[in-house]
């Protein structure tokens, strides 16, 4: 792939990061849940989540910045890992939340348990796929390029 | 007859150990994880080794309680076979400690361990030259995976003493 | 034959040229990220996110386990079968045993059987599984010294010097092994320092366990006074002390990709070790408590210390018996003191006495064994009590003098 190619794309993401976290921090400030279609903000830790998400934002645009191929490739994956790791636990949680049952239950029906995957999501889940292609198209170029 | 498994810190001599005894012991990608010594048996041709999984040491003189340790236990056994335990990406350092334990007149192996680490690294090292060079076997292990372990315990009856004098002649010469 | 130093190096330099050829040296993404993860440009925020990563997967899993299956299990079932299939209801065994047979919660029932068992099945064993699994990964991937040598490069940029990163990191799973490993210090001094400062501020991972399950709104505050408390004694004691303190060198290891056999054999090695050591001690620390109430001991200890306990700490005197417990048991003496009526500043105070007031029974062994290499069991031991008396009165008292400034007592 082409660098100019890569630095917008780098750059497109790290807006999606930067600006989803930017929101959690005051959300997470206020106190209050939002929600647009399929994106929330709201939940445990929302001040912490937009922290870090704009964090990861940040890094990216770091990545954008550097002119080393492969630090710039690093950088890349290491943004992206801070997605993946609230997205991961964001998942794992709604994952064990959805199989205990309420009062007097120990697990869930099968409709209770499905209704935990319709969403909303928050976006640290929604950006796990991009920033997961983003990896893969950035490792596997590695292998070609030097 | 015991073996000591001795090498730097993180080189993975108790992944090593727990290879040879079936042990549980504590593998830490951390250096330091072993601070005192741990003996399991292996058995090898019939006979009975004691093997000790000794704390990671720089070199034989010892600069705190840990490597204390590991040079009380080298020298409260009689001769025993010093398997030592090197990080092949970092073969120098190994070595350094290898003929310091060859100088002070020991049994001497030598197991070149992470070999997968240092083939990933585009490393390659002569085995058989190191080993003619030397004069003890030299034996490329993965401890995590195994591989190389039957090898480093078939060559347990081969480890020798070095004649130092000689090792240097041969060295210089090359 | 021993050959110098420089010799060695001369002829060892000799061999690695003869027989080792090295790749050509580039970076790869994997290195590269190596060493972004220790820069505090980009390090820190990491760091942070693998904190949070940690905090939420403890959330998420112990919550599951504890919340979702074990208080219905030991609340629903458990509690109301025994208090009426034991025997001898009103004699001391039954109180011992299975204690308040009108509780409704096992945290209140208070014996053994009840309260003991649902500590330790119920809170600790999915906390500390939840806790070991996370620091394992993070152990095998190779972050913990990076994070290490992170928080070194930090200490230096405000200040502080020489102090041992990795025997704290190691003394958050359980400070048994990290008082052990200040073996790997250099002087006297420092393996002295390192070794009270372990085990009078960090707390161990079964105690973080149940701090993060039962009191997860105070766990931050708890734990940034405690730390602060380490790096303040630890600078003072740096002052007082005689002798050196080099700086400490780590190696840092590679990344590498955890394996699940490693993983999940050492999990299995703490597991059984925690039903081995620990739940003997939990339910010895509940029985104990329990028979020192029917003495009348612990109601003449409360008596006796009232003035200092409300006077001097700002918590209620009723805190006495998880603190007996705590000798034993930390993670036991904090679950008590959860079901203790009183304010979050005093629940705060109290967790944080807990924590500094005596190490448990197996570090203050550990102490006594290691205490042998570095100076002698009297100067350790005479030396480290006098610093634990001065931490307790002054970092406790100075929270509830922090309380009564902030008006929160
Ligand atoms: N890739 C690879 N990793 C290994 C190998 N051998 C050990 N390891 C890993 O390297 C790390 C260190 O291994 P240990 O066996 O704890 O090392 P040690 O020499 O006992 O270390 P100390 O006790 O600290 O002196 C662990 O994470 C092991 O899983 C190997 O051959 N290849
Ligand atoms: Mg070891």
């Amino acid at each position: 792939m082409k660098r100019k190619t890569l630095d917008i794309l780098l750059a497109l993401v790290g807006a999606g990061t930067f600006i989803p976290g930017l929101l959690g921090i005051l959300f997470g400030l206020a106190g209050e849940t939002y929600t647009w279609r399929i994106l929330t903000f709201g939940g445990n830790f929302t001040l912490w989540r937009g922290l870090i998400l704009l964090a990861a934002g940040t890094q990216f645009f770091f990545a954008v910045n550097q002119s080393n191929p492969v630090q710039k490739r690093a950088q890349a994956v290491l943004a992206s890992s801070m997605i993946w790791i609230i997205g991961g636990i964001e998942i794992l949680s709604t994952v064990l939340n959805s199989i205990t049952g309420g009062e007097g239950a120990w697990l869930n029906t099968a409709g209770e348990f499905l209704s935990h995957y319709t969403g909303p999501f928050t976006p640290s889940v929604l950006l796990l796929p991009i920033s997961i292609l983003l990896v893969i198209l950035v490792t596997s170029n590695e292998a070609k390029n030097d | 007859m015991a073996i000591l498994l001795m090498g730097h810190p993180n080189v993975g001599k108790s992944a090593v150990f727990n290879r040879l005894t079936g042990a549980n012991i504590t593998e830490s990608n951390y250096p330091g994880t072993t601070v005192d010594f741990t003996e399991g048996y292996t058995y090898i041709d019939g006979k009975e080794y004691k093997v000790i999984d000794v704390p990671g040491t720089f070199s034989t003189d010892p600069k705190d309680e840990a490597e204390k340790v590991a040079l009380d236990i080298l020298a409260e056994h009689e001769d025993p076979i010093v398997l030592v335990v090197i990080d092949s990406t970092k073969i120098e350092r190994g070595l350094y400690l290898a003929f310091e334990i060859m100088e002070r007149g020991y049994k001497v192996m030598i197991a070149l361990n992470m070999w997968d680490d240092a083939e990933k690294h585009d490393l390659s090292i002569d085995v058989d030259q190191l080993e003619e060079i030397l004069g003890v076997p030299v034996v490329p292990t993965v401890a995590i995976s195994g591989k190389g372990i039957s090898t480093l315990v078939e060559n347990v009856p081969t480890a020798s003493r070095v004649d130092i004098e000689r090792l240097r002649e041969k060295i210089t010469s090359l | 034959m021993k050959l110098d130093p420089e010799e060695r190096w001369r002829l060892i330099d000799r061999v690695a040229r003869e027989t080792v050829e090295y790749g050509a040296e580039r970076s790869t993404i994997g290195s590269v990220l190596a060493e972004l993860t220790v820069k505090p440009l980009t390090g820190i925020p990491f760091a942070f996110a693998v904190l949070y990563g940690f905090w939420g997967f403890f959330d998420a899993f112990a919550g599951f386990f504890t919340d979702g299956f074990f208080v219905p299990l030991f609340d629903d079932h458990w509690l109301p079968w025994i208090q009426e299939a034991f025997p001898l209801k009103g004699s001391w065994l039954y109180y011992v045993l299975v204690g308040d047979p009108e509780a409704v919660n096992s945290f209140e029932a208070l014996g053994m059987l009840t309260s003991g068992f649902f500590v330790a099945i119920g809170v600790v064993l999915p906390a500390i599984v939840a806790f070991y699994l996370v620091i394992t990964i993070l152990e095998d991937s190779g972050y913990m010294p990076r994070l290490a040598v992170l928080v070194d490069t930090v200490l230096h940029k405000i200040g502080l010097h020489g102090f041992a990163v990795v025997p704290m990191i190691l003394s958050l799973g359980c400070n048994v092994p990290g008082v052990a490993s200040t073996r790997t210090l250099e002087t006297k001094k420092q393996r002295f320092m390192i070794m009270i400062l372990l085990s009078v501020f960090i707390p161990c991972g079964a105690q973080l366990g149940v701090m993060l399950s039962l009191i997860p709104e105070y766990f931050g505050y708890i734990m940034i006074y405690l730390v602060t408390g380490f790096f303040v004694f630890g600078w003072v004691l740096n002052k007082l002390l005689p002798g050196r303190s080099p700086e400490i060198i780590t190696d840092v290891p590679p990344l590498r990709t955890p394996t699940i056999a490693n993983v999940s054999r050492k999990l299995w090695v703490k597991v059984k070790g925690f039903f081995t050591n620990a739940i003997p001690f939990v339910l010895l620390g509940v029985g104990l408590v329990n028979l020192l109430y029917l003495g009348g001991v612990i109601s003449w200890i409360a008596n006796s210390l009232e003035p200092l306990f409300t006077g001097w700490f700002g918590i209620p005197k009723e805190t006495v018996a998880p603190l007996i417990a705590g000798f034993l048991r930390k993670d036991l003496a904090v679950a008590q003191l959860s079901a203790i009526d009183m304010s979050g500043f005093q629940l705060i105070t109290s967790v944080v006495i807990i924590s500094i007031y005596f190490p448990c029974i197996a570090t203050f062994s550990m102490i006594i064994k290691e205490g042998r290499k570095s100076g002698g069991v009297i100067r350790v031991l005479g030396g480290g009590l006098l610093t634990l008396v001065t931490v307790v009165f002054l970092w406790g008292g100075l929270l509830h003098l922090i309380g009564i400034l902030l008006g929160v007592t």
